[in-house]
């Protein structure tokens, strides 16, 4: 029978979202719950046997004792062997006294299949008669310059054993860190350790690259459902199957619902707000966060035709922000429309629409001589 | 550019309806309602509004003109004229939209935009001159009025367009715009210095987060300053979030080593008080065994100190003895040793005057030559030397052959003569001062000419038998053998001197007889050992003597102190069975008492570890309350803020700044182009003011002065009456309205061909302007082609005759 693990991270429980609107922001706290719900009913229809959470369960060591209780009540509800919580860099921890972890011992303190992995220790399962190592590598603090898997080496491994690693930090290669601050690990060091594979987390871009297949040294989970406009994919999670102690193949999740899409996009006609609505149009408007960031020169009645798109899209998605600065266009034909010819005004913005190098200069001053005019 | 004619095929209420616009004035009148502001609108839009238009454009533009009740298009056919070429435009707007233009030389376009450059060049000015300047409708001239009434004539606009009719600036006041554009700059950069892209300096003072300005800050710096504001947070995100992991890890110290301490407080604190009294009688059992181990020592070494003391006592006098006879023989070896020396310079003043006899009596054998003597041998023996010297510079070489063997006799100088075979071969010689050679009778003698050789002979000969002589005399017979003499005596002489003097020095100031008598004495001594051995046994001996007596004080002293510790041997072994009793029942008890750890030495190491451990958990129970206080301070400063979402703001931010930065960057520009643009030129206000005065003085049929302040007439002056314009009566008003507005296109359409519509502009004019105002119109006709539209029949009328 296979070793089957559902392997998540960076679930950032409790992350407060205040950049956007009230409604927005409790859509994305709830789904950070929803989809964690998502995910823990998958791996229990996949009969999976562990369920494992590679740091970052929470957004910090100061989550609400509410959303504690209300994660632990999602995890309670795994069939499997165990759930195995390991502390990340945002809920690092640093002893008995950590607050959250504190919180969340207490909170499921009945639920046997809840192991909270703080010491650097190998923690044995024996399953169906096949043993199972797991070498957990909390992180004690935000940042860290060593990598917390430090301890490994200077311990026994049971080499019949399906030995399996679980860290949070940066992996080099996979992740920005300029300032090496996150317990930067890099994979020749991994793979020397020795382990079946690694389960990791910190990078909420998962790897490997490929939704499935059957050998990756390392998988980073990825956020399970993304968090920012930064976070391009959907949410995701890896289903790991074991045999004989060897990875037999992997399987991409994708427990979230909801999408940050930013559309910057740079208007000068007609043709663009079409493209802007053939990109709208194409985005399932319940499940995504809307980024509206445009920019460019219209004339009035493309202005006006714009203005109708977006309060369509500002009507049919759920989660949308805007960001408009868009100048009247300012062409030949209007100049000569409105200014006689040789005017200070008409000569003057002739000269500015000329350069093509400064586009909003003719209409910046544009501006100024309605403002005049008025 | 003059039109020839027009045709509407549909545009409006126009089916299909033609107009001829070749002459200077055509006049279209006709009453409300008839097309006239349709055909209006209809010239405009052939001429500037293009066909390919976007259906907004289409509804506020052309469909106003679509036919009723259900057309779909409107269509222009409009015939031009230029310097004498032909163009014939066709414009079609709605359904099948289309433009068509024939040109010139029979080529068709049908391209809007190629169509729209050429209606451009064609028309000669741009839409916005036509429709301000060139196309005045009643509500056109109705505003120039209204404004003249009120008095809020903006006037320094028709200046523009005034120096814009003679191609200079205008149309905006380019004072106001230059001030808005100075203001709107001073906005944006207030406070910001360009070079360094930074906030201005304050008396060299940076002027950053934390120390902002206050006053006077420009958009762009507010804009920085946010942003800036953002990246200091962040940064102080980021040192808290440092701060806290510092503190973190050295908690994380403190709750590790607690952690260690208190397990084994727990696992071994019970033990303490077992292992203290395991310390206690591990020190009694060490204590009682020192002591057993003294007692046992002592019981064996009393008796011992006894016996010591009663056989040193009888060593002791034989020692003695030894001691006195080794005494008695050093003083003789010694004695003797000294004598030795006696004996030995005894004997050497014997030698030594035995040595000195004989040198005596050498000397007296020796023979010697007188001093005076041997000095008069030594003056002889120069004198010869000197002369023989002498001869033997003068030396003659010589050489004798002989035909035949012949025998010769040579004689060289005072030698003995000499004879010699002479044969072919020469025979060589020389001589000193003279030779002499004999042969068969003949003799041949040759000095050496320089001195009387034979007198030098002479010399030398007496001086040889004088030497001969002396020396005979002495004994001798070389002169070296009397210098040989001589020395040999003073040799002896000296000698003879030495041997004296070592004899007295050996004597030593005694006489000989004190010596001999001395020798005698030490003859008499006994014979000993040498004193070195004699020596070394003395000192044994009395090493003996003195080792033995410190051992017998160190024996009594150790036997006083013991009787005085155990006051006899029997209480001692008394003592040492108790000891031994004590020790065996502690050994006993110990072994019922639990041991240390195996890691620790001892079991006083082990509560020394656990006292230690003890102290470092009360010791580190404030450290871990201050250091989580501090924890908790930063971590409340913190709040929820995150630096990854500061980041994003601080992105965001500088966008923005970067955003309102190129904006201010923007106006400077377009001040710098504004520059560019040619200046405003004053003298064309006078030639339009004084035209505007002559073409209102012609239609009020009087002498009217108008004084202009800055292109606003200030005052009318009639006769002697003067007056503000918003004195003068509707018509004049009115009057001057038209003359403004006349002057103006007379201005543009100085520079470029073109046209004037008017519509109706003379309704408010009497009878009396009416009549001067057609007659301006005509004249201006003559010059500028005018499409004059009217719904009055008199007014078209008397334009038409």
């Amino acid at each position: 029978m296979p070793i089957r693990i559902v392997h998540t991270a960076d679930n950032h429980i409790g992350m407060p979202f205040r950049q956007h609107d009230d409604e927005t922001r409790t859509r994305l706290i709830e789904e950070r719950f929803t989809a964690l719900e998502r995910l823990i009913c998958e791996a229990n229809e996949n009969h999976a046997d562990f369920f494992v959470i590679s740091g970052d369960l929470f957004d910090s060591s100061r989550v609400k004792n509410s959303s504690i209780e209300r994660t632990v009540d999602v995890l309670r509800h795994f069939t499997g062997n165990s759930v195995l919580v390991l502390p990340g860099n945002h809920d690092f921890f640093s002893g008995e006294d950590t607050e959250v972890w504190k919180r969340f011992r207490k909170a499921s303190s009945e639920f046997s299949n809840i192991d909270l992995l703080v010491t650097t220790a190998p923690v044995s399962f024996d399953i169906d008669g096949e043993t199972v190592q797991f070498f957990p590598c909390p992180c004690p603090s935000k940042t860290g310059r060593e990598p917390v898997t430090g301890w490994i080496p200077s311990v026994e491994q049971n080499l019949e054993a399906l030995r399996i690693g679980i860290a949070h930090g940066n992996v080099e290669g996979l992740g920005l860190d300029a300032d090496d601050r996150y317990f930067t690990m890099t994979m020749p060091d991994l793979e020397s350790l020795g382990l079946t594979t690694w389960l990791l987390g910190h990078i909420h871009v998962p790897f490997p690259t490929t939704p499935s297949g059957c050998d990756s040294p390392i998988f980073m989970a990825g956020t399970h459902t993304p968090d920012s406009v930064r976070c391009r994919h959907i949410g995701s999670a890896w289903l790991l199957d074991f045999e004989e102690s060897q990875l037999k193949q992997y399987k991409q999740l994708h427990p979230g619902r909801l999408q940050f899409i930013r559309i910057e996009q740079n208007l000068h006609g007609g043709h663009d707000i079409s493209k802007l609505e053939h990109a709208c149009d194409a985005l399932d408007p319940d499940r995504v966060i809307l980024d509206l960031k445009l920019s460019g020169q219209l004339s009035s009645d493309e202005q006006n035709t714009l203005n109708q798109l977006l309060q369509k899209i500002e009507d049919s998605f759920q989660s949308c922000s805007l960001s408009v600065n868009i100048k009247k266009k300012i062409d030949k034909d209007i100049i000569g429309a409105h200014y006689p010819q040789g005017t200070l005004a008409e000569q003057l913005l002739s000269k500015l629409l000329a350069d093509q190098n400064h586009p909003n200069d003719v209409t910046l001053a544009h501006d100024l001589i309605k403002e005049i005019s008025k | 550019m003059r039109l020839l004619s027009i045709r509407l095929h549909p545009f409006g209420k126009f089916q299909d309806s033609s107009w001829d616009l070749s002459d200077p004035l055509v006049v279209i009148s006709g009453p409300n309602e008839t097309g006239k502001s349709t055909l209006r609108q209809a010239i405009f839009h052939s001429l500037f509004t293009p066909t390919n238009l976007t259906p907004s454009r289409f509804r506020n533009l052309i469909a106003p003109w679509l036919p009723l009740p259900a057309g779909d298009y409107v269509a222009i056919t409009l015939d031009i004229e230029d310097n004498g070429t032909h163009y014939q435009l066709k414009k079609r707007w709605g359904s099948q939209s289309t433009s068509h233009l024939m040109t010139p030389d029979g080529s068709a376009l049908s391209d809007t935009e190629s169509i729209a450059r050429i209606l451009e060049k064609l028309c000669g000015h741009n839409e916005a001159t036509f429709r301000h300047i060139f196309f005045t409708g009643h509500d056109e001239l109705e505003n120039t009025i209204a404004k003249l009434k009120a008095n809020s004539l903006e006037l320094r606009d028709i200046r523009s367009l005034v120096q814009a009719g003679n191609e200079t600036a205008g149309d905006i006041d380019q004072r106001r715009f230059e001030d808005l554009l100075e203001q709107r700059i001073k906005k944006y950069f207030g406070r910001w210095d360009v070079n360094r892209q930074r906030p201005i300096r304050q008396n060299g003072q940076e002027k950053l987060v934390g120390n902002e300005w206050k006053q006077g800050v420009g958009e762009i710096l507010t804009a920085w300053y946010t942003w800036q504001t953002l990246i200091a947070e962040q940064k102080t995100i980021l040192r808290i979030e440092k701060e806290i992991d510092a503190i973190t890890s050295q908690l994380i110290t403190i709750e590790e080593q607690v952690k260690t301490d208190q397990k084994f407080l727990s696992e071994f604190g019970p033990l303490r008080d077992q292992l203290s009294e395991r310390s206690v009688m591990e020190e009694r059992i060490s204590r009682l065994t020192s002591e057993l181990k003294l007692l046992r020592k002592v019981f064996a070494a009393w008796p011992t100190a006894h016996a010591s003391v009663d056989a040193w006592k009888i060593q002791r006098d034989s020692l003695v003895t030894q001691s006195k006879n080794l005494d008695d023989e050093i003083r003789i070896a010694r004695l003797r040793e000294q004598a030795d020396d006696i004996t030995h310079n005894y004997h050497a003043i014997e030698s030594t005057e035995k040595e000195m006899h004989e040198a005596q009596d050498a000397m007296k054998k020796q023979r010697r030559p007188e001093p005076e003597i041997l000095s008069t041998i030594e003056t002889l023996h120069n004198e010869v030397t000197h002369l023989e010297n002498v001869l033997a510079a003068q030396s003659l070489t010589y050489s004798i052959t002989s035909d035949s063997a012949q025998s010769v006799v040579i004689t060289h100088s005072d030698d003995p003569p000499e004879q010699r075979e002479i044969q072919k071969i020469p025979f060589t010689g020389t001589a000193s001062g003279r030779i002499r050679i004999e042969s068969s009778g003949l003799i041949i003698t040759v000095g050496s000419g320089t001195k009387d050789v034979e007198e030098v002979f002479r010399e030398l000969h007496k001086k040889r038998t004088s030497l001969g002589l002396t020396l005979e005399n002495c004994g001798v017979s070389t002169v070296a053998e009397a210098r040989e003499q001589s020395s040999s005596y003073d040799s002896l002489a000296l000698r003879m001197k030495s041997k004296k003097e070592t004899y007295r020095a050996l004597l030593q100031g005694k006489t000989r007889a004190e010596w001999d008598k001395r020798f005698a004495e030490i003859e008499g001594l006994r014979k000993t050992r040498d004193s070195k051995t004699i020596e070394l046994e003395l000192e044994a001996v009395r090493h003996s003597i003195s080792t033995g007596e410190q051992s017998l004080k160190t024996h009594q002293e150790q036997i006083q102190l013991w009787e005085k510790s155990y006051t006899n041997l029997e209480a001692l072994g008394e003592k040492l069975v108790t000891a031994q009793h004590d020790l065996r029942t502690a050994e006993t008890t110990l072994t019922t008492l639990p041991h240390a750890p195996s890691s620790f030495p001892s079991s006083d190491a082990f509560v020394h570890s656990l006292d230690s451990a003890q102290e470092r958990i009360n010791i580190n129970s404030e450290p871990r309350s201050t250091l989580a206080a501090q924890r908790g301070g930063l971590e409340g400063q913190l709040g929820d803020r995150r630096s990854e979402d500061l980041a994003e703001e601080a992105d965001n931010a500088r966008n923005h700044f970067e955003h309102i930065l190129d904006e201010g960057n923007s106006y400077k520009r377009i001040k710098e182009t504004l520059s560019g643009v040619t200046p405003i030129d004053n003298t064309s206000l006078d030639e339009f003011n004084k035209r505007v005065a002559e073409i209102f003085s012609t239609i009020s049929e009087s002498d009217s002065q108008i004084d202009f302040l800055d292109a606003l007439p200030s005052h009318i002056t009639r006769g002697k009456i003067t007056m503000s314009p918003e004195r003068l009566s509707q018509g004049a008003r009115g009057a001057l309205a038209l003359a403004i507005r006349l002057t103006l296109a007379e201005l543009y359409l100085q520079s470029a061909s073109g046209f004037v519509m008017l519509d109706d502009p003379l309704v408010h004019l009497d009878k009396e302007r009416l009549g001067e105002a057609i007659s301006i119109l005509k004249s201006f006709s003559k010059r500028f082609p005018v499409i004059f539209f009217t719904c009055h029949e008199q007014q078209a009328d008397l334009l038409r005759v």
